[in-house]
């Protein structure tokens, strides 16, 4: 049987973690949520997450600094959702090492599928 | 919040004084000695029996106080962090007494539900005759972990420590009777500003606190959640600002250093103090002194410390964690802040009655013993001090000793400054920097260090006042009024007419993101509920950010209230976070602060709306 893929969501809006859970629960993820930056780095690094979540205002440490202290020893997709378009703002995030920039405001479907298509690039 | 397993070790830690302080003591003693009473500064010693008496005196007053602050400092320096825990593993409940508290409490009834999932908060309404309850009551729509308990006169407004033990007696009926279980549950107490940092449940749960059978109360550090407010007075001055600026953070300086060294100090005497906002206690605990004394909290005036002194004499440990905070709003007017010292400085004078009995039950070893008597008799020696510091100096004026042309005497008076008046005093503003990671500059922490010396002065109005109130039999106080207390709000005419025309939420964009979230309408209700359950703390991030002038936080927040309004279709609030952005992208605060009860105003509206289409009542 295959495992099921775990996500983890590093978001400190109540609501907005709440409907990324949603989403990823519907793209077949198992999922755990954290608040802040510091507790999401410490669960990054203790368990094997296929897709990790980042916001960017973090209330404790910045999720850019999140993604830069995870990525060196994390094997899975990092992807950052944050209400910062700017594309200096997009630039940085990929710089500090994430797969993916998502900005917010954004459609429940095509996050999903965006999820969806950068776990199974792994795949393929 | 889900918490996994860490790998720490849990067991008890006890720590204790170092014997090492005996030594500094007595090499404090002599010091203060050579300086008081064998330098001749003051008199020769020997020569006036009665003069002698007062140099002894003053001699061991300040040797006593710099032992004591060396304590401070060394405890605070060398610290051991407090270990987390699984919160999950606990039943959680905070207590927010209120009286009149409508500029306040949905913000703090907000950021403990979203902060805390698990979290019970049962607001005790002590007959307001402002909106508090049907405050409570609308949150109580979107939250049924939101609890109010409404108390009505003659049975209110008959002090703090009713109001607890009011809402002790539902809460503990609603728990099941297993012994247990009861240790199991912790009921905390919340100021109605008060804010708990998000890993406080956590940290609770820890080795070191609930974690630990014996520990019956915990203690969290207190901050100041308006110390970076830039006007913190508005409709004053500069120089009120100014002053209101330091008080505040004079304030927040003395929690998080000088208050907070005492209590990591009082967790190795075993003398830990409660102090109302940021208490947890078990409710077996409570139980205990609901079975001694027929309710918990008692009738003192500081009804929190006196709870903590019946706990300790009960035999459960108190304990304190300074890495997770309660945060208040600090006193930015000097007349509301010496009223209010005045009324705690009564209430822990109040509570010596309560030392026999601590005491005799045994409960208290050496260190503890010699801990809570500095301290309560800490108002006394301040008051000889008071008296006698000036007696001596005028009496050395006067014979020319002091003569301020001469060089030997000059040094004298300068080093006594330095060692006991103003180094005690003056390094928390240092420390304050460098150990609270405050973002503040080295000329501001010598400022506030320097700011802070006048300040630990304040003690010789407030204490000789709460002295007097004693002696003529006041205890009477009127509530402390909070800053936003009549600031607010401005009329809905302001709005701009094409702000007026745009739906307050879009029916079409709810649908959307149920269907979107395959057809599930039950998910998108709650998001709806938690946006209406979030709006108070999502405004109070807002703003405390724009009164502080943090761009990235304020950045932030806006952000977030817009990002959550346009998922929502919550569109004039949307476009009205969007219009606020302007000014700050100008980086332009007068006008942010300006049209911020703008914002305040569209999301209450908002909020409405979702009540009126989503609750079902």
């Amino acid at each position: 049987m295959q495992d099921i893929p775990r996500a983890l969501i590093i978001e400190d809006d109540d609501d907005i973690r709440r409907l990324l859970e949603m989403v990823l629960t519907q793209a077949g993820f198992a999922v755990d949520a954290v608040p802040n930056g510091e507790e999401g780095v410490a669960r990054a690094a203790a368990s094997p997450y296929a897709l990790l979540s980042v916001d960017v205002g973090l209330p404790d440490i910045d999720g850019l600094e999140v993604v830069r202290r995870v990525r060196p020893s994390f094997t899975g997709r990092i992807v950052m959702v944050s209400a910062r378009s700017a594309e200096s703002d997009q630039s940085s995030g990929h710089a500090a090492g994430a797969d993916l920039y998502i900005t917010k405001p954004f459609r429940p479907r095509e996050l999903k599928q965006k999820f969806l298509d950068l776990v199974a690039a792994d795949a393929s | 919040m889900n918490t996994g397993p860490r790998n720490v070790s849990t067991r008890p830690r006890r720590l204790r004084v170092s014997p090492l302080i005996f030594v500094f003591s007595a090499l404090y003693g002599a010091l203060a000695a050579l300086v008081f009473c064998f330098s001749g500064a003051f008199g020769d010693f020997g020569e006036h029996p009665l003069r002698d008496a007062g140099l002894v005196v003053v001699t061991l007053i300040s040797s006593l106080a710099l032992t004591y602050i060396s304590l401070l400092v060394h405890t605070y320096l060398a610290r051991r962090a407090n270990r987390s825990g699984n919160s999950e593993t606990l039943s959680w409940h905070v207590m927010i007494p209120c009286r009149d508290e409508e500029s306040v409490i949905a913000e703090t009834v907000s950021a403990a539900r979203t902060t805390f999932p698990g979290l019970h908060v049962w607001v005790i309404d002590d007959d307001s005759e402002d909106a508090t309850a049907s405050i409570v009551r609308n949150l109580q729509d979107f939250d049924d972990k939101v609890h109010l308990i409404s108390r009505r006169r003659p049975n209110a407004r008959t002090g703090k420590g009713h109001a607890l033990n009011a809402a002790y007696r539902v809460i503990a009926e609603a728990t099941s009777e297993d012994p247990r279980q009861r240790h199991r549950t912790v009921i905390g107490v919340l100021d109605a500003d008060g804010f708990l940092s998000g890993n406080a449940l956590d940290l609770l749960a820890g080795p070191d606190a609930f974690g630990e059978d014996t520990v019956g109360a915990v203690q969290l550090e207190v901050w100041m959640k308006n110390r970076g407010d830039r006007l913190p007075r508005p409709l004053s001055g500069g120089f009120k600002n100014l002053l209101g600026r330091t008080l505040i953070r004079m304030q927040d300086i003395e929690f998080r250093t000088s208050n907070s060294a005492m209590q990591m100090l009082r967790v190795k005497t075993g003398t830990v103090g409660m102090g109302g906002n940021g208490q947890f206690t078990r409710l077996s605990v409570l139980d205990d002194l609901d079975a001694d004394y027929g309710q918990p909290w008692g009738k003192k005036l500081s009804e929190d410390y006196e709870l903590g002194l019946n706990i300790m004499t009960r035999g459960h440990r108190t304990h304190y964690i300074p890495e997770a905070h309660v945060s208040q709003e600090a006193l930015p007017f000097t007349r509301r802040l010496l009223t209010q010292r005045t009324r705690w400085a009564q209430g822990n004078m109040e509570c010596a009655e309560l030392l026999p009995s601590l005491r005799r039950s045994g409960h208290l070893r050496g260190s503890g013993w010699a801990e809570i008597h500095y301290f309560m008799g800490q108002p006394w020696l301040l008051m000889a001090n008071l008296l006698l510091g000036p007696i001596l100096f005028v009496l050395a004026l006067t014979e020319g000793r002091v003569g301020f042309a001469s060089g030997s005497s000059v040094q004298w008076i300068a080093l006594l400054a330095a060692v006991f008046l103003i180094l005690p005093y003056f390094l928390w503003g240092i420390l304050y920097k460098y150990l609270c990671r405050e973002d503040i500059s080295l000329l501001s922490s010598i400022f506030y260090g320097l700011s802070y010396l006048f300040y630990v002065y304040l003690t010789y109005i407030y204490y000789p006042r709460a002295m007097a109130r004693i002696v003529s039999g006041r205890t009477a106080w009127a509530k402390t009024a909070r800053n936003a207390d009549g600031t607010r709000l401005l009329p809905l005419s302001a709005l701009r007419e094409e702000l007026l025309a745009l739906p307050l939420l879009d029916a079409e964009i709810i649908t959307s993101l149920a269907e979107e979230l395959d057809g599930a309408e039950d998910f998108a209700r709650e998001l709806v509920n938690t946006f209406g359950l979030i709006w108070p703390r999502r405004w109070a991030n807002l703003r405390l950010a724009a009164a502080a002038e943090d761009h990235t936080a304020t950045v932030d927040a806006l952000a977030s209230i817009r990002v959550a309004s346009e998922m929502l279709g919550a569109e004039r609030l949307a476009q009205t976070a969007r219009d606020l952005g302007v000014h700050l992208d100008a980086v332009d605060y007068s006008a942010l602060r300006r049209d911020l009860p703008m914002i305040s105003a569209v999301g209450e509206q908002t909020v409405e709306e979702i009540r009126g289409r989503f609750v079902t009542v």
